[in-house]
């Protein structure tokens, strides 16, 4: 009989690292299974960086464990444990030449010369630097160096790579180039992968699951339509791509719509599932993407206001809509379908399809 | 004549190079100004510290048994006594293993305390920086006078060990004030990458961190070498009566008669001198040639 329950890679247990009074790493728990492409997405100084410090062996857990292919690496020495580790900043030996560097981590393994060879060249065409390995690491350009570290990383065959904010310092068109191009690293040698960043776009492309976290603590882990579709809460909703967050008290309902009062201002109706009494508070977000123009008479999931911003971003418009002192709402429309003549200045009013309103904890 | 030349090193690079990046500042506002009082500078530093230094060298050619200017004749046979007779080679050999020694003992030590002078976790550690840095600060004759009263109990006078503690004292502080600078802007990401690939701690250490500050142990190295040959307080005071430095041997020939074997001897350090910076250019354009130094 097949096991069907894959062991994980990776577990952490209940980690937690303090520097003083800080608590950096707080109470974080996960599961990285065999071949699966995990992104920590966090803002900065959200601890997400310090996690991977631990899981590398240059921090130790305050409490807690980090367990790899079963076996507990807490107090194993960063040498000891077999892990890959792409830097933000490439850290490549600036006086060592490219071949050198790659070979490095094969020759602290006493690997035979003729298996180093062998890995090496195979090291340099996975990344298509074939030629490249008598250079030195600044002769390189910043895409080729980062590619350097990742063959670096891979070449000793770690069961576990992980990516410390490796593209930050590359400018846009490259950066989404080596995106796909450690995509397609991973879908070719499907090694399990944890990577770190705050790029939030970048967190969508790349990963099987995404784990947002902030404060030191995983706010909401699934794969990326799921977070962005369904987000947990305010701090994911904002996060993973743009959102209108709203918060209202219920005054009524009939059905499975309930009326709202938002900011003690505007009265709405809007479609909700779950069970709720009279004088409850609720949060909910609604995508810019989701809402539109509506010109008809009065209906549910409708809301009025003026137009303070309208932005041209290529491929979409942005508008800024103003309901009242407290509330504005963003909408985004296909560029295609901005003929209507919208213009700053003008009364609108905006409706939203009932499976859009996102219930947020 | 070494003592010029290292003293001018020392203290005219810095701020030359300070003053170098001002002007380069200021060319971009006034142009011309710059280079002009660039110019006029550089000459005045020419002619204080290096044109006696260069008057030495054809003074060593002279026929006469006196020192002259301008030379009279022309005679290879004062440079064939400093490297003939026993008087001049046997200190000469003297000091270059002094040098050699006090290099050596030096460097090691003070690489160590500039590992745990930036790397370590010390209760006071400016405090115990200064400290490693004082003998340059206190004058060289008070700590001839303390290290004599110190080895005459240990009756380190008159021997290789005793001359090669001494010139470590001066020498480590060199090295800290160097490898120091060094280590504070060595990218410690680099050791955390050499540790992440399976390299421990030693490994790390002669794979990484000695290879990336060796242009900071050569030029510490360099300055250790000329301090030691060149230096004559601490050696008066502890060479005793069968040991000669050269410089030593320079002195008292200057003291006794003013020979040309003197100028032959300076000739000789100036063309090392020369040839040692020259090296070390070399070895600093192909670190540039491959990014370690920028």
């Amino acid at each position: 009989m097949n096991n069907t329950v894959e062991t994980p890679v990776l577990q952490l247990k209940r980690l937690t690292k303090h520097f003083g009074d800080v608590i950096a790493v707080d109470d974080v728990s996960l599961n990285i299974v065999d071949g699966e492409f995990l992104t920590l997405l966090g803002p900065s100084g959200s601890g997400k960086t310090t996690i991977l410090n631990m899981i590398a062996g240059f921090e130790f857990p305050t409490s807690g464990d980090i367990i790899l292919q079963g076996k507990s690496i807490n107090l194993l020495l960063p040498e000891k444990r077999n892990i890959g580790l792409v830097f933000q900043n490439y850290a490549l030996f600036p006086h060592m030449t490219v071949s050198e560097n790659i070979a490095f981590p094969l020759k602290m393994r006493k690997a035979p010369k003729a298996e180093i060879k062998a890995r090496l060249v195979d090291a340099l065409s996975l990344v298509q630097l074939d030629d490249y390995g008598k250079r030195y690491p600044k002769q390189l350009s910043g895409g080729q160096q980062q590619r350097i570290a990742v063959a670096r990383a891979l070449v000793f065959e770690p069961p576990l790579l992980l990516f410390d904010e490796p593209l930050g310092a590359l400018d846009k068109k490259l950066r989404e180039h080596m995106q796909l191009e450690l995509k397609r690293i991973h879908t070719r040698l499907k090694r399990t992968m944890i990577y770190v960043t705050h790029d939030q776009e970048e967190a969508l492309v790349m990963s099987d699951r995404i784990a947002v976290v902030n404060k030191g603590r995983i706010e909401q882990i699934g794969p990326p339509d799921e977070l962005y579709e369904e987000p947990a809460n305010a701090f994911v909703a904002g996060f993973i791509g743009e959102s209108n967050l709203f918060e209202g008290v219920v005054t009524g309902g009939k059905g499975d719509r309930i009326a709202l009062t938002l900011n003690d201002r505007v009265e709405i109706m809007i479609n909700w599932r779950e069970r709720i009494a009279v004088g409850e508070k609720v949060r909910f977000c609604i995508r810019p993407e989701k809402l539109f123009f509506v010109d008809d008479a009065p209906a549910d999931n409708v809301i009025s206001g003026t137009i303070t911003e309208s932005i041209y971003v290529g491929e979409t418009k942005r508008y800024s809509i103003r309901v009242n002192d407290e509330l504005s709402i963003n909408l985004r429309e296909m560029s295609t379908l901005t003929g209507m003549g919208r213009r700053e200045g003008d009364h609108v009013r905006i409706g939203w399809p009932d499976e859009s309103v996102k219930r947020l904890s | 004549m070494a003592s010029a030349m290292k003293n001018s090193i020392i203290f005219l690079s810095q701020p030359m190079a300070l003053f170098e990046k001002k002007i380069t500042m200021n060319q971009k506002q006034n142009g011309m100004a710059g280079k002009i009082i660039l110019g006029i500078f550089t000459g005045i530093v020419f002619i204080f510290l290096v044109i006696p230094t260069i008057l030495v060298v054809p003074m060593s050619f002279t026929e006469t048994r006196y020192l002259v200017f301008p030379p009279e004749g022309f005679s290879l046979q004062w440079h064939q006594e400093f490297f003939t007779n026993k008087k001049w080679v046997e200190p000469t050999i003297f000091s270059l293993k002094l040098a050699s020694l006090t290099t050596v003992v030096s460097l090691i030590i003070g690489t160590m305390a500039s590992l745990a002078l930036v790397r370590g976790i010390i209760p006071g550690k400016r405090i115990v920086h200064l400290f490693f840095l004082s003998p340059m600060m206190i004058p060289l004759i008070v700590t001839a006078f303390a290290v004599y009263g110190m080895f005459a109990n240990f009756h380190l006078i008159g021997t290789l060990p005793g001359l090669v503690i001494a010139h470590t004292i001066i020498g480590v502080p060199y090295v800290i004030l160097i490898i120091t600078a060094n280590l504070y802007r060595f990218d410690t990401s680099l050791e955390l990458a050499a540790r992440n690939l399976g390299a421990n701690s030693f490994k790390t250490f002669t794979n990484v961190t000695l290879p990336l500050i060796k242009p900071g142990i050569i030029a510490a190295g360099v300055f250790c070498f000329i301090e030691s040959l060149d230096e004559l307080v601490l050696v008066l005071f502890l060479v005793g009566t069968t040991r000669m430095t050269l410089p030593l041997r320079m002195f008292s020939e200057i003291e006794f008669r003013i020979g040309p074997t003197v100028a032959a001897a300076s000739t000789v350090f100036i063309i090392a001198a020369i040839g040692t910076i020259i090296a070390l250019s070399f070895i600093e354009k192909k670190e540039k040639s491959i990014g370690l130094k920028e």
